[in-house]
């Protein structure tokens, strides 16, 4: 489970003691033969745009996104003092912390419970697929879906509330629930992707420390706290990252639900920075604004990779 | 075994990249070829049309069948429509299309956006497609330059729908609609005091500027002059009318209070949860269409003076850096478009105001008005339309002005300090334009 997840390094060495198999004896030109490809696709759609990136944001860029100079700085004074900025770094920040905290503590609570689950009982398999599905459905569909679910007077969850006597709200049409909604799509969208990660963490915890557990913690509040929980730890950490990562980076139900409205309540950094090169063609303060994100976001992407090369799994 | 598996894998991953990137190039390609390069194949000149659609209805069907019809009747040159989202977002596919130096060849955009469109240097003037047509001069303020940079052809302005089985039942004129705020005010309250339903709804999300317009201009001041760096968001008369929007909800109770989004309004209307909209004219098929009870349309309600509207909607452009054979057929496809058949056809199928007077004229159109009185209003408001908001910098510009109303409506801010920080902030945005005069 562990070595299937998408982030562990897909080198494998042949199982000790034994000799290499022949065709990989002096194979090494091959090996970085086969590797040509991906390295160029990452050099042409990766590292290419990134120094571009890097490099406009020091330039000064008219209206047609063509360079006229050297800017030095002035890109990034003027994003600062762009009137909106503030507000949608504000608007972000709530959105991630809220995000992430709930979507790792519900998916911890998700991989507990699903742990307990047989997977050879009937019901299991259906349990799996009703909880996975919102995963899958991509974000653009899944938010019109959510356009549905949230309209006024028709939708599926102002009719629940209805029957439950409440109602009539307009979730998308005041700033602080649209933000709300969008931190509930998310969970929505994510605990249960987060819960396979640390469901694959629990598992790789070896049978014999869940056995002395047993016996010696019955009741497994102490076990959770000393014994599971520090063994999860590094897993934790990794999905947190990654949830930090997904929540600086939504744009798509923002696009399809508010387009960051109302009043900019859920212009989100990424948002912003759609609107500022294609809405306001502001070309040099988006370049700014990419650099930084690039910045933040390559910094939380290596934590992660250092997590899980360094730390995860010390235990195996 | 793990080793051939995970390298197996390698390759399976790069073949799909590269198969997803040929793909990609595949569609490059064809884009080029459909776009802006006369195509080698044959003598058939293709051209590519974005179009947004604004308002309610199924627009996009209908703009897609007039496109075939034209393609029928004209050998020789082939349209491909492109169903480009709404304004704003259209605008954005136009001018990333110019960026890579494949622009369309026409596009329908809003008719303010000629300031930036100009400033990009995309379009090029149209004076003699415009003079040959006898369209409305209302519909051709501002000329920008001494040229005119665009055809009118989705031209719309702000009504007030309002619901006549409402009216009747609690005792007021179907005939007619509210004439002044007090009398709005006044009919709104008495709605919902016997019918219980919602007195009225304007539209606060979307394009806030351009419902906010006719008050503003009936309190006696247009948001902004004519020459595209001049705003005017902190006048006394936006102070007024944004005051009276605050009040519609919370000193007379006749609106909800908050932000309500410009696509959910006309359904409540149809659905009879309020007694009137504020709107723009395009809508008015839709809305006739769907409503179950007999709609009225008119006049917005005056403020001081006479009563005023907004005009809006969008123009043909045709753009730079497309061949002259492709120019030329260009504007075959926008003279045809906006032939009084079409332009007649088109306003009735979604309200738009006929662009020309031929069109009104139009026998078919002329039926068709006796039928359905409402779509004359639109045309006869033109007298008392002032232009849109128009300048350098649109989106930013609209972004600012929408902001500043939306948190007075949240009830973030006051009307006075929201309209001056608005002005200070569009006074910035617009200081590069105005001392280049470009």
């Amino acid at each position: 489970m562990v070595q299937e997840s998408p982030l562990t390094p897909q080198v494998h060495p042949g199982p000790r003691g034994l000799p290499a198999p022949r065709w990989s004896q002096g194979s090494t030109g091959l090996a970085y033969a086969a590797l040509a490809l991906p390295a160029a696709l990452v050099l042409a759609f990766v590292a290419w745009p990134s120094l571009s990136t890097l490099i406009h944001s020091l330039l000064a860029l008219n209206a047609r996104d063509e360079a006229t100079g050297f800017a030095g700085l002035a890109n990034y004074r003027a994003l600062f003092a762009q009137p909106l900025f503030g507000h949608v770094l504000a608007n972000t920040a709530w959105f991630t912390l809220a995000a992430s905290t709930l979507s790792v503590l519900v998916a911890l609570a998700l991989a507990f419970l699903l742990a307990r689950v047989r997977g050879d009982h009937p019901m299991a398999r259906g349990l799996l697929v009703a909880i996975f599905s919102p995963t899958i459905i991509p974000t653009i569909a899944a938010a019109n879906l959510w356009l549905y679910f949230l309209a006024p007077q028709i939708g599926l969850v102002d009719r629940l509330l209805r029957w439950l006597g409440l109602g009539g709200e307009n979730w998308l049409g005041q700033p602080h629930s649209a933000l709300a909604v969008m931190v509930a799509l998310y969970l929505w969208k994510y605990a249960p992707y987060y819960a396979l990660f640390l469901l694959a963490g629990m598992q790789a915890v070896p049978r014999n420390v869940l056995d002395a557990l047993r016996l010696d913690d019955p009741r497994g509040a102490l076990g959770f706290w000393r014994v599971l929980l520090p063994l999860l730890a590094p897993m934790l950490l990794f999905v947190t990252v990654l949830a930090l990562l997904n929540a600086v980076e939504t744009v798509d139900p923002i696009y399809v639900m508010t387009q960051g409205g109302p009043n900019n309540g859920t212009n989100l950094v990424m948002y912003y920075l759609y609107q500022l090169g294609f809405e306001f063609f502001a070309w040099g303060p988006a370049a700014a604004l990419s650099a930084l994100l690039m910045a933040v976001l390559s910094s939380l992407s290596a934590l992660a990779l250092i997590v899980l090369e360094r730390r995860a799994f010390h235990w195996q | 075994m793990k080793g051939v598996k995970s390298m197996l894998r390698v390759w399976a991953a790069a073949a799909a990249t590269g198969v997803g990137l040929l793909a990609l190039a595949g569609c490059g390609n064809a884009g080029v070829a459909s776009g802006s390069q006369p195509s080698s194949a044959s003598h058939t000149i293709t051209l590519t049309y974005d179009y947004p659609v604004g308002v309610s209805g199924p627009l996009a069907q209908i703009m897609n069948g007039m496109v075939a019809r034209f393609n029928q009747t004209h050998p020789g040159i082939h349209v491909n429509p492109v169903f480009s989202g709404n304004y704003v977002q259209t605008l954005a596919k136009v001018e990333t299309a110019i960026q890579s130096g494949t622009p369309p060849a026409v596009a329908v955009l809003n008719h303010t956006a000629v300031f930036d469109l100009l400033h990009l240097n995309a379009v090029q003037p149209l004076d003699s497609l415009v003079q040959s047509g006898d369209f409305y001069p209302a519909l051709l303020q501002p000329k920008v330059g001494g040229h005119y940079w665009s055809v009118p052809f989705q031209r719309s302005t702000v009504v007030l729908y309002y619901n006549k089985a409402l009216f009747a039942k609690a005792g007021l004129n179907p005939d007619q609609g509210p004439s002044t705020w007090q009398q709005l005010v006044q009919d709104a309250s008495l709605i919902q005091e016997k019918t219980g339903v919602t007195g009225i709804e304007i539209p606060s999300d979307g394009t806030v500027y351009w419902e906010f317009q006719p008050f503003a201009i009936e309190a006696g001041q247009n948001l902004a002059a004519n020459d595209g760096v001049t705003v005017h968001f902190n006048s006394q008369a936006a102070e007024t009318a944004l005051q009276f929007w605050v009040d519609l909800s919370h000193k007379y109770h006749v609106e909800p209070p908050g932000i309500l989004p410009w696509n959910t309004v006309p359904d409540d209307f149809e659905r009879g949860k309020t007694a009137m909209i504020v709107h723009s004219s395009g809508s008015l098929a839709s809305i006739v269409q769907n409503a179950s009870f007999p709609v009225g349309v008119s006049f917005m309600p005056q403020g001081v003076g006479q009563a005023r509207t907004n005009m809006g909607g969008g123009d043909f452009y045709i753009f730079r850096g497309i061949s002259p054979a492709q120019t030329q057929a260009a504007e075959t496809f926008v003279r045809w478009m906006t032939a009084p058949a079409q332009a007649a056809y088109w306003s009735m199928h979604t309200g738009y105001v006929p662009v020309t007077s031929q069109a009104l004229q139009d026998p078919q159109m002329q039926r068709f008005v006796q039928q359905h009185p409402q779509f004359l209003v639109a045309p006869e408001q033109l007298q008392y339309a002032e232009p849109e908001l128009s300048t350098y910098q649109l989106n930013q510009i609209y972004e600012i002005f929408d902001s500043a109303v939306q948190s007075v409506l949240d009830g973030q801010t006051d009307v006075k300090t929201a309209l001056n920080r608005a002005q200070q902030q569009a006074e910035a945005a617009l200081a590069p334009y105005r001392t280049t005069g470009q």
